[in-house]
């Protein structure tokens, strides 16, 4: 998730910034919308019904803490697997459909898109086309430019493939995006360190 | 001639002389020899001209291909549009690739495939549907599987042009539609796959038609003679020049397989006249007539070039629509007689109009500025002679739906401002650049108020005084020193004088030409007050504003003079898009890039330009900076976007206005793009417009339009949000009516909380419960 707003943002009152985020949270509607709803789903709350998805929902500072804090597991990242990504995929996407007949959310389905990259992306990796996963990664950063993941895929075979001031901004960059993510921005650390152990030994 | 012969002759034919003989054996030795030197040389000149001919092709330039995928934002016309530039026809029952129907916000389209960089992408059927601007679901038309993602094959936006005006669309054996190759035989040359190069058979039939006929009906030309005669196109018709092409036929067929003189052929032949512009080959004719693939063609749309072999003006489809239907029916009659077609696709297909686009597309690039980008940027990697003759497929970041929503933006604006202001409407001149942020894939632009006159490019060439646009590079060079900066340290805004290089004194003014006092950092860029930025940045040093200027992106040399601290430097609006990309993408300098991959013609990767970027400043400054154009465009210079765009936008932007108003700068990011445009005038006369009133309405009506992708920001790991009371720029109190919530590197936010409910002043934020006690 690209939130990363903190509580004490949203507390403040009259502030101007919690103002430009609430209201961009009420109204960038369907996005957010759909946020709450997979975040309500897969936490099994009962909120669902106050939130319609196709309404900006009103949402109080409360409920934005809430979405925030919980790290929303929109899709599971691609070390797994290709069949349980898979699996992953399929169980969000009738999830959806129970909530909302007919009408595609976009965070989830972009996310099966991403997936379906990031599948073709370590098959390419598995062949030995390090240069061809990039260019599917790319793909799915056209699609999903601020997903963090994205950007730590992308450094790890940049370092893989000796490209070593690459990885290095590649995961400084995921790790601007990843707000939350301690555990990916500790990965994306390791490789900053390993570049510039790397570095330190050239000299 | 034998001894043998020779002595016989001799011995019957005495009259003869033998130093008669001897003349006429010399001259006989010479003509042969002659004819000999004559025959190498048709045979050099005709194999030159096939060999070089065959490859002689212009880079073809792509648009990015539009990914399909549920979620993504596009509007059922905008997607009917690109559907429409690729080409794809609409019919009920889409059968083949490139067909689709589209019902109100359904469509049905049968994808085309097509190889790309990294991976082909295979024809699929497709269901797709659309509601408020987004794709809600995409399926498998005949199976009915979810399809997370559909790549459709991408626009050609334009060709790399040789100095010489021919153009060609490669088409090999492959792409040849086996229908074609029949026709092309059983209308022009019924035994090419038998003859020798000269069909004896052919001539004495069309002898014979002729005859009877009473003039000239029918050629008795092989394919092969057709060939020869296209490559040296002259019209003569003298019994010599047949005579040469009869010979040059039977070398060719010597040197070449059938094949290969077939697909020589149909890359070869002359199909039509584009102004300039000759229209060789069965490829290129398709794009000219159809605008479509050569394989993508139905059978009366074949018919019909093959029709217009015999005489491509005579049977021109767009001049003589009688005549050239005629002779279409004519080979579809041919196709049904020899059994290639039944009887109903007969029917069907004679009953078919023409179906030739209405107007011949221009073989003028329709984005020439862009075209240009590309051209300069490839330049740096293959000659112009790789480019304009190997056929390589250039794959671009060209968004044909942002260039269009950014043309029309511009040319309405400009001509609004054009005509309301004093200037002559004719010479307001513009450009605009957008690109997407993370990527720093350069999504449109335009280098005139006439998007199409591929004149002078001011997109990349236009360099101009870049007025307040500076602004942002003097106050990041501040922020990076949060002991010393804050958003909400107060600077001074009362009037100075400047020592310039020269010994002269300057006194810049502000915009409204008032002093505002002490005002906080972060008022003093959203209202791009000069007076406290001059002092702002005096302060900060000027080598060290120059070296953050190069960090984001700046290469031009910037001389180090107090003037360019209000923008006395001049640079591109292309200039200007690199340094604001590198703030919106959060310090992260991305080389703006037109081109992801090149090919060969054949589809062989030949190389890749990925995305590379490179860490050049700290994230939290750059955050903080960013967020004050936040504020520039809530509530500062930049306000006027809200008349346009809705409120809930997170919009970071800056005015830019050069002396005397001859320069007008917007430059702003929101979402996943960022767009920078510019006014002005050619010879730099004053346009009456600031950057507010000018540019930023083309910015603005451009963002309106495309797709911005808004999502959550994320906030760097160091920041911290603390309530300021905007008066004093302290810790907002009790009371405080103007207290703003600001952004804070960790322990740089003021310790003093401002005192607004009493009669003033300030207290330690250690004693404020203290004090509310009593």
């Amino acid at each position: 998730m690209k939130a990363s707003v903190r509580s004490s943002n949203l507390n403040a009152q009259g502030g101007l910034m919690s103002l430009f985020v609430a209201v961009r949270l009420a109204v960038n509607d369907i996005k957010t919308g759909y946020l709450f709803l997979i975040v309500a789903v897969l936490a099994g709350c009962a909120t669902t019904s106050e939130m319609p998805p196709m309404q900006a929902p009103v949402i109080t500072s409360a409920k934005i803490d809430d979405a925030i804090r919980r790290p929303v597991p929109v899709y599971e990242f691609p070390e797994r697997d290709a069949e349980a990504e898979q699996d992953a995929g399929q169980g969000e996407a009738q999830g959806i459909e129970l909530q909302s007949p007919g009408y595609s959310n976009n965070s989830t389905s972009t996310s099966r898109t991403v997936l379906a990259l990031l599948d073709q992306a370590s098959k390419q990796e598995n062949m030995g086309r390090p240069e061809r996963a990039a260019a599917a990664l790319e793909r799915a950063l056209r699609i999903e430019p601020k997903n963090a993941r994205l950007w730590h895929r992308l450094a790890v075979i940049r370092f893989e493939q000796g490209q070593y001031v690459q990885a290095e901004s590649l995961a400084a960059k995921s790790s601007a995006l990843a707000a939350g993510d301690w555990h990916l921005k500790q990965k994306n650390s390791e490789i900053i360190q390993q570049v510039q152990q790397r570095r330190a030994y050239l000299r | 001639m034998t001894r043998r012969s020779k002595r016989k002759r001799k011995k019957t034919r005495r009259i003869l002389s033998w130093s008669r003989l001897r003349w006429v054996l010399l001259a006989g030795v010479l003509l042969t020899a002659g004819f000999i030197a004559y025959v190498v040389y048709l045979d050099y000149s005709i194999r030159s001209q096939f060999e070089g001919k065959r490859w002689s092709i212009p880079a073809r330039v792509y648009a990015r291909p539009l990914e399909l995928y549920p979620g993504k934002q596009i509007s059922a016309d905008q997607f009917e549009n690109e559907l429409i530039v690729l080409a794809y026809r609409k019919t009920k029952k889409p059968k083949r690739a490139g067909h689709y129907w589209r019902d109100g916000q359904h469509f049905y389209v049968i994808t085309r495939d097509f190889i790309f960089w990294d991976s082909p992408e295979a024809s699929t059927p497709i269901r797709l549907s659309i509601r408020d601007n987004y794709v809600v679901t995409m399926d498998h038309a005949t199976n009915g599987e979810f399809l997370p993602l559909v790549r459709m094959d991408p626009a050609t936006i334009g060709r790399i042009w040789p100095s010489h005006t021919e153009d060609r669309v490669l088409v090999q054996v492959d792409d040849i539609p086996p229908l074609l190759t029949q026709a092309l035989i059983l209308v022009e040359d019924r035994h090419f796959f038998s003859h020798k190069g000269i069909s004896l058979r052919s001539i004495l039939r069309a002898f014979l038609a002729n005859l009877r006929a009473g003039g000239t009906v029918q050629g008795g030309s092989t394919l092969t003679q057709q060939l020869v005669k296209n490559f040296f196109l002259s019209n003569e018709r003298t019994l010599w020049r047949k005579f040469n092409e009869a010979i040059m036929a039977l070398l060719l067929e010597y040197h070449y397989e059938k094949q290969e003189i077939l697909e020589a052929y149909i890359n070869e032949i002359y199909l039509g006249q584009d102004g300039r512009r000759a229209i060789h080959g069965f490829g290129l004719a398709s794009q000219f007539y159809f605008d479509k693939p050569l394989k993508n063609l139905d059978i009366q749309e074949v018919a019909l070039l093959v029709a217009m072999v015999k005489g491509a003006s005579y049977y021109s489809p767009r001049r003589y629509v009688k005549r050239a239907m005629d002779r279409r029916n004519l080979v579809i009659e041919i196709l049904k007689e020899q059994g290639e077609i039944s009887e109903n696709e007969a029917l069907s297909a004679k009953a078919s109009g023409l179906g030739v686009t209405q107007r011949a597309k221009s073989g003028v690039t329709s984005y020439p500025a862009f075209m240009d980008l590309v051209r300069r940027q490839l330049q740096r990697d293959y000659r112009e002679q790789d480019l304009n003759s190997e056929g390589l497929q250039i794959f671009t970041t060209f968004d044909p739906i942002v260039q269009t929503e950014s043309e029309k933006a511009l040319i309405k604006r400009v001509d609004q401002l054009g005509k309301s202001r004093d200037t002559e409407a004719s010479k307001l001149q513009a450009a605009s650049v957008v690109v997407s942020i993370e990527s720093g894939e350069v999504l449109s632009m335009i280098g005139g108020r006439n998007p199409r006159f591929a004149g002078f490019n001011r997109a990349l060439d236009a360099v101009r005084p870049i007025g307040s646009l500076v602004k942002p590079a003097v106050y990041l060079t501040a922020l990076s020193r949060p002991e010393q900066y804050t958003l909400a340290s107060l600077i001074d805004d009362s009037p100075l004088t400047l020592k310039l290089e020269n010994g002269d004194e300057w006194m810049p003014e502000n915009f409204d030409k008032q002093s505002h006092g002490l005002v906080p950092l972060y008022q003093a860029l959203a209202n791009s007050y000069n007076l406290s930025t001059a002092r702002l940045g005096m302060d900060v040093g000027l080598p060290e504003i120059i070296k953050t200027f190069k960090r984001l992106g700046v290469e031009r040399e910037v001389k180090p003079y107090p003037s360019m601290l209000l923008g006395a430097v001049a640079l591109s609006p292309w200039e200007i898009a690199q340094v604001y990309h590198t703030l919106a993408a959060g310090g992260f300098r991305t080389p703006l890039r037109a081109i992801t991959a090149v090919l060969t013609a054949k589809g062989e990767p030949l190389q890749r330009y990925p995305l590379s970027i490179q860490q050049v400043l700290d994230t939290s400054p750059v955050y903080l900076v960013n967020y004050a154009m936040r504020i520039a465009a809530r509530n500062g210079t930049g306000r006027a976007v809200y008349n346009v765009l809705p409120q809930q936008w997170v919009i970071a932007s800056k005015t830019g206005t050069s002396n005397d108003l001859r320069d007008s700068w917007f430059a702003g990011f929101a979402g996943d793009k960022l767009g920078v445009v510019w006014l002005g005038m050619d010879n730099n006369e004053p346009t009456g417009l600031t950057g507010a009133s000018g540019a930023l309405r083309v910015w603005a009506d451009t963002f309106n339009n495309i797709d911005v992708a808004l999502s959550l920001e994320s906030v760097p790991q160091n920041i911290e949000m603390i309530d300021i009371d905007a008066l004093t720029g302290l810790r907002g109190g009790f009371g405080c009516t103007e207290n703003i919530e600001l952004p804070f590197i960790i322990g740089s936010a003021p310790d003093d909380v401002s005192r607004c409910s009493g009669s003033g002043g300030t207290m330690k934020k250690g004693f404020n419960w203290f004090k509310e006690l009593f």
